[in-house]
């Protein structure tokens, strides 16, 4: 999937023969989406970089050290297929270094994914792209990465795996130096995952701090995810809880629930068929409820390349404004969105 | 340390062959800090980039042409490790173009680094990273102009153990076009360094100019750098001085000196071992003095790895801010006197 510009061995001066390798790799994501965001004469025609996954360009490395620990880094830059993103071409999708082994897992430095973030796909069949996930922002309201970030991610063994994360900061772009908010910003988490296929069930808890004049406010999320596939038929889920303090330390009051479950199908070796179907219930709102439903086909042209089309919608309750995941615009309280997209993707 | 991605001998249709080679390269270097910067309820956890050397990922490349000479480029791209950098991507480390000859030495144009920054390194064991080097900002610090944009510089091949250089930049930022500023923010410096090994020495001195009205203000910036270093130890020291007219010409005040000493020890192969005390002086107030003390442990894991970690302090007097190189947090009280301690993880490719 990937292409290696470059392997080389060297027996070194130091004790242990050292091998290094380092990959460019990548992902062009364009594609059409019809999106009904409001009534009215407004524009509804899309063209959208990252429907299915975002569109990167990156370069990653390793070197092995001694006794059987090697050395890795990752850096990501985020590329706007459809305008060039003046100004945003930075590494905010990924930047991290660190030290890892076999036996032991790895541990990393940087801005990453969180645990949550990957505890989720343990019950999505859809990953984090197309309107057939349930990734969106006022749903599940996952943090997707944290900077400033210490990472430890176990090895699989015999099915389970474990991971913690750690930073200061983690929601900020700079660790808080203002009196009384000594912990604003920090994000930690953990997950516990049993994954040894057909099925696999994980969790994960998350806090996120934030905190001035010497008050704090904790927000944390706890999700359950599963999934049984037998590459065939998959059937994936999960149940997610948001919920802080309340309105101290300026924080926005919330406690939200949502499950979904997230079926698929995979027929002929290059056809992929997706459905979602999810409820968000925001319990701070009366009428706060919105369900989303959502289908989705991908044509497998080859390992790198597919094609995906789906079409979704939103029933929101009176007071919710859910849309679609990857949708292209935010909306209005109450109003019901429905999309079409339509994308190209090529990974390398 | 660096590989190629690709060297190619191309017999072209021009009178020579040129020989065609290009590098990809980075750093990544992150870690955690443990700053105390204030007193009270502040955060004193950091998660930092670049704490012994900065981020990056960049390009380069040369090509031979006739007669021995060649042309070469450099494009370095800042990378925020910690964070993702939002917004700062930029190439502002380093993009530049030249032609050069082993005989003749190099000529370069674009954003660059000064020799004022070459010189310090002569001087500093610990480099322009980790707490140990006693490259810091501040009316109390060293103050060394790391890069000039817009600048033409030429640098000597080293003849005997001599090298000479120098470089001149109209507009550091951008050149000035207003009236009665002609000179405002030009800056030029050059260098000259003995560096036989096992020891050192080299001086260089900057000119930096602020102009409003046609008045003019150049800040001059002397230093005077040494080493001694066998391989297994290695003493480095240098000594600073700044002043300008006063506060004239849109400029602030400035007169300041410093001097600093910094050890190595290295052993076993994979250890390093860095001590820096050093002081600077801000004339402009009696007895505005910054004392800095740190020790940092280098464990080497390979040519590209490295795992560093760092104690350091500073003693502020008569209203001194200073703070250690690569401090993170606020800027701390006047007198009040930071310390830090670091552990970070860097790889290079």
């Amino acid at each position: 999937m990937k292409s290696k510009l470059l392997a080389v061995a060297v027996a070194g001066a130091l004790a242990s023969p050292a091998a290094f390798a380092q990959t460019i790799y990548g992902i062009v994501d364009v594609g059409y989406q019809h999106a009904k965001h409001a009534d009215g004469d407004v524009n509804k025609r899309f063209i959208q970089s990252g429907q299915h996954s975002g569109s990167r360009f990156g370069v990653r490395g390793s070197e092995d050290l001694a006794a059987g620990t090697y050395a890795m880094y990752q850096v990501e830059f985020n590329i706007l297929a459809d305008t060039g993103g003046p100004g945003a071409t930075d590494t905010t999708r990924l930047t991290m270094v660190g030290m890892g082994s076999k036996a032991w897992g790895e541990l990393t430095l940087g801005r990453q994914y969180t645990h949550s973030f990957h505890t989720f796909a343990v019950g999505s069949a859809s990953g984090y792209g197309t309107f057939s996930s349930f990734y969106v922002p006022d749903g599940p309201g996952i943090t997707t990465r944290a900077s400033n970030s210490v990472k430890y991610s176990s090895p699989v063994m015999g099915g389970f795996s474990v991971g913690a994360l750690w930073a200061p900061g983690g929601t900020l772009a700079t660790e808080s130096t203002a009196v009384g908010a000594s912990d604003n910003g920090d994000y930690t988490d953990f997950a516990l995952r049993f994954t040894p296929g057909p099925l696999g069930i994980a969790l994960s808890r998350a806090r996120q701090i934030t905190q001035a004049a010497g008050v704090e406010n904790h927000l944390k999320l706890n999700q359950v995810t599963a999934n049984w596939d037998n590459r065939a038929y998959g059937l994936y889920g999960g149940y997610i809880t948001r919920r802080n303090q309340g309105a101290s330390a300026g924080a926005t009051p919330t406690d939200v629930r949502s499950f979904w479950v997230n079926p698929v199908a995979r027929f002929g070796g290059r056809h992929e068929l997706y459905a979602l179907w999810g409820k968000v219930k925001n319990k701070l709102l009366a009428g706060g409820d919105a369900s989303v439903v959502a289908l989705t086909y991908q044509h497998v042209l080859s390992k790198r390349t597919r094609i995906y089309t789906s079409l979704g919608r939103v029933d929101n309750d009176a007071a919710s404004a859910v849309e679609l995941n990857a949708f292209a615009s935010a909306v209005a309280a109450g109003y019901d969105p429905r999309g079409f997209q339509l994308g190209l993707l090529h990974s390398f | 340390m660096k590989k190629k991605l690709l060297a190619v001998a191309v017999v072209g249709a021009l009178a020579s062959p040129a020989a065609f080679a290009q590098t990809l390269y980075g750093i990544v270097d992150v870690g955690y800090q443990n700053s105390k910067y204030a007193d009270g309820d502040v955060n004193k956890h950091f998660i930092q980039s670049g704490q012994h050397s900065g981020s990056r990922l960049g390009v380069r490349g040369s090509e031979d042409l006739a007669a021995g000479t060649y042309v070469m480029y450099q494009i370095e791209f800042n990378i925020v490790a910690d964070t993702g950098g939002p917004g700062a991507t930029d190439t502002t480390r380093l993009t530049f173009v030249g032609l050069g000859s082993k005989a003749w030495g190099e000529l370069t144009l674009g954003q660059q680094y000064t020799h004022s920054f070459h010189t310090f390194a002569v001087g500093s064991a610990a480099g322009y990273g980790t707490f140990s080097s006693f490259y810091t900002g501040g009316a109390t610090g060293s103050v060394i102009a790391t890069r000039a944009s817009n600048s033409v510089k030429y640098s000597s091949p080293v003849m005997s153990g001599f090298s000479v250089g120098a470089l001149w930049s109209p507009g550091v930022a951008t050149e000035p076009t207003a009236v009665g500023a002609s000179g405002n923010g030009n800056y030029m410096d050059f260098a000259v360094r003995y560096t036989p090994g096992p020891f050192g020495v080299a001086i260089s001195h900057a000119i930096a100019t602020a102009e409003a009205a046609g008045v003019d203000n150049d800040t001059d910036s002397t230093q005077i750098t040494a080493n001694w270093d066998n391989r297994a130890f290695g003493i480095y020291g240098g000594f600073q001085q700044r002043e300008n007219d006063g506060a004239v010409g849109g400029a602030t005040a400035v007169d300041s000196e410093a001097w600093w000493l910094s050890a190595v020890a290295r052993f076993g192969g994979r250890h390093e071992l860095y001590f820096l005390y050093g002081q600077g002086e801000n004339n402009l107030v009696t007895g505005q003095e910054s004392k800095r003390m740190a020790i940092t442990y280098q464990h080497v894991m390979s040519k590209r790895t490295r795992i560093y970690t760092s104690i350091g302090r500073v003693t502020n007097e008569g209203g001194a801010t200073g703070v250690l190189n690569g401090q993170a947090g606020a800027a701390p009280a006047a007198n009040y006197d930071p310390r830090g301690f670091q552990l970070g993880l860097l790889h290079s490719f």
